[in-house]
């Protein structure tokens, strides 16, 4: 197994405020965790830090990508390097059409590689066989990106993003916020195809019923900016049964 | 203050010496003409000081450069400039410094008038709208003018052929002719007007047009903004599109009247200055008529030391009952020096009506960019996706594929240049 991820002792602040305070987690590769935690813990904060958000400054700490350190690379990088974030909220940009958007991340991960570009039929080929695993419409690829798109819908696109990218790293913020029933299986399903032994994932969530579809090897529960509990997937049972209030005020 | 210098006397001193010396070869009704513009012009600008509409514009150098330069010149031909053009099937109407020059065989229902016309057509030169906004670039039009442009369509045609009508300048100054465009009971047709090879003030481009009952028009300004009188009967639609790419000091003003049950305008505009141009633009649009309705969305793309401006007006009289106007201006600062002022009104005095309007502006969203990052898509590509974004918002409404791609095309040539 191979380190994929390693964070040390990681403080982040945004603005004067203290965000993210000492918190340690290393991810493998195969691996699959999971952050829960009540609102205003800090997940997303540390979802955007690795990501590299201008807004979420490092005060001390390390986060390590596949032996590179993190704060050293340009949020474009990260990307190119293997990391991926599916975003909370996915950004509306009308005018940019998802293929073309596609089309452009594809090809700035192969420049960086030192590839030339995907050719024409080959993107397409390999975005229709992947938009139907989200089981996204041809039509809605012509739009603008996430341009009119229902809650579910930005979602499952973010993880169409996600398989086409085909990065080392996945990290999912509340992807299942918003779903329905369907639309989170939809989701779980890709996110399971993405997952082998090269790759890794830390999905954020609130809920366990995510969980119920992609199970993950370890369960942190998030709380003040620090992991203050890690388990297995009886861990987040317990957490549905119980709340979060019997581990962050015992 | 910019507009001091109109009331200079040397000003008008210059203007009345270029009317003594250039009207010759003229017929005596148009001197006449040229002569009683250059006495209201006069007036006008010895209040123009204090209009408010004109505070956006460099007036002073709009006037010190149409002066200064010398914008007859010597007759020009096709084979002297370079005509880059597509459209390549459409009428092609050349006019160089206001005068026409053209071997191609015009259609009957376009009318070339050079400067020896009869006095039967001088109706051309008159305005309907006196107010001072509106007086400086007409009266100015008039005092120079020499060749007009007429379409008149005859009932029931549909012109297939695109009209392109070429203002060329290769004496750094941009003179119009009059336009006139008279559209006839159930007529349509598609023009497009185009400035080529400038980024000089423009001043003096007018035009007024007339849609007939059940007329259609759809007209298409490729940097040339202008001074454009509309007035439309019943059952009429007329979709105009404007690019204004930004010169050393631009200005359009247009003048929607609706005077028809079940006429419709929709007005779109894209302005990009950059360096230190100006780009500015006043829309007003009266709704005379009941069920009426009015879609105006104004785009600007404002970069370096570049000033845009936009001021929309949508008038609704008491008693006009199922009128609907939309209005809308989004603008784009790119740079810090970048300025913008952008005026947004309804005075609408009947309930029975809907109507919105809007104005946001601002710099490229970072959340956006951030987006567009973590796709691995680096800063520079992606502000050009997001500038392209907000650009093909408004382009991809226009309504011929055709002139879609032109104008796209234009854009990005600009873009590279």
């Amino acid at each position: 197994m191979t380190k994929i991820l390693s964070i040390k002792d990681l403080h982040v602040d945004v603005g004067e405020t203290a965000i993210v305070n000492g918190l340690n987690l290393v991810i493998e590769s195969g691996e699959t965790h999971a952050i829960m935690g009540p609102n205003g813990s800090g997940k997303s904060t540390l979802a955007k830090t690795i990501a590299g958000h201008p807004d979420y400054k490092i005060r001390s700490g390390k986060i390590i990508y596949m032996d590179r350190d993190l704060s050293e690379l340009s949020i474009e990088d990260r990307s190119n390097l293997g990391v991926f974030l599916g975003f909370q909220y996915p950004i509306e940009i009308p005018g940019l059409s998802n293929t073309a958007f596609l089309k452009a991340a594809i090809n700035a991960k192969r420049k960086y590689q030192g590839l030339d570009d995907l050719s024409a039929s080959d993107f397409l080929i390999d975005l229709k066989e992947k938009s139907q695993m989200v089981d996204i419409e041809q039509k809605f690829l012509s739009r603008g990106v996430n341009e009119g798109f229902s809650g579910g819908e930005k979602k499952r696109n973010e993880i169409l993003q996600m398989l086409m990218l085909e990065p080392t790293l996945a990290i999912l913020d509340e992807t299942d916020s918003g779903l329905d029933i369907d639309s989170m299986k939809v989701v779980a399903s890709g996110v399971n195809a993405f997952r082998n032994e090269t790759t890794s994932s830390l999905i954020i969530t609130h809920y366990e019923r995510l969980l119920n579809y992609i199970t993950p090897d370890y369960v942190h529960v998030f709380h003040n900016g620090a992991i203050i509990k890690t388990g297995d997937i009886q861990l987040a049972k317990d957490l549905e049964d119980r709340g979060y209030e019997w581990l962050t005020n015992p | 203050m910019a507009n001091q210098s109109l009331n200079q006397t040397d000003h008008i001193n210059e203007l009345h010496e270029f009317v003594q010396n250039d009207g010759h070869d003229l017929p005596d009704w148009m001197n006449r003409t040229r002569e009683s513009a250059l006495e209201e012009y006069r007036n006008v600008c010895s209040k123009i000081s204090k209009s408010a509409t004109w505070k956006n514009t460099k007036i002073d150098l709009m006037l010190h450069e149409f002066l200064e330069k010398e914008f007859r010149g010597q007759s020009a031909s096709l084979n002297d400039i370079d005509l880059e053009s597509g459209l390549d099937d459409s009428i092609k109407i050349y006019f160089h410094a206001g005068m026409f020059f053209c071997n191609e065989d015009i259609p009957t229902y376009i009318k070339i008038l050079n400067h020896q016309y009869s006095e039967e057509n001088r109706s051309i030169f008159d305005q309907d709208n006196k107010s001072d906004r509106q007086s400086i670039p007409y009266l100015l039009n008039n005092i120079v003018s020499r060749d007009a442009l007429l379409i008149d369509t005859t009932v029931n045609q549909h012109v297939e052929r695109l009209v392109h009508i070429i203002h060329v300048s290769s004496k750094k100054i941009n003179v119009a002719p009059r336009v006139k465009i008279n559209l006839a009971k159930n007529s349509s047709i598609k023009i497009v007007e185009e400035q080529h090879q400038s980024i000089n003030s423009i001043i003096n481009h007018c035009i007024d047009i007339n849609c007939s009952e059940g007329s259609s028009l759809q007209y298409y300004k490729i940097n040339h903004p202008q001074n454009l009188n509309l007035n439309q009967d019943g059952n009429t639609d007329v979709t105009l599109f404007n690019l204004d790419l930004g010169a050393d000091s631009s200005s359009s003003l247009n003048h929607f009247k609706l005077n028809g049950e079940n006429s419709n305008i929709s007005c779109s505009t894209l302005f990009m200055p950059s360096d230190d141009r100006s780009s500015h633009h006043n829309v007003v649009i009266d709704h005379l008529s009941d069920k009426s309705s009015s879609s105006v969305n104004f785009r600007g793309v404002i970069n370096d030391q570049a000033f845009g401006s936009f001021f929309g007006k949508v008038r609704v009289a008491k008693e006009r009952r199922g009128t609907s106007a939309f209005m809308q201006n989004k603008n784009l600062l790119l740079s810090d020096n970048s300025k913008i002022s952008t005026v947004p009104i309804l005075e609408i005095y009947n309930d029975d009506t809907e109507c919105s309007h809007s104005a946001t502006s601002g710099s490229l969203d970072k959340e956006k960019l951030f987006y567009l990052k973590t796709r691995g898509i680096n800063e520079h590509d992606a502000k050009e996706f997001l500038i392209k974004s907000f650009i093909d918002e408004l382009t991809s409404h226009i309504k011929s594929r055709r002139m879609r791609n032109y104008v796209n095309e234009l854009i990005l040539r600009n873009h590279e240049a």
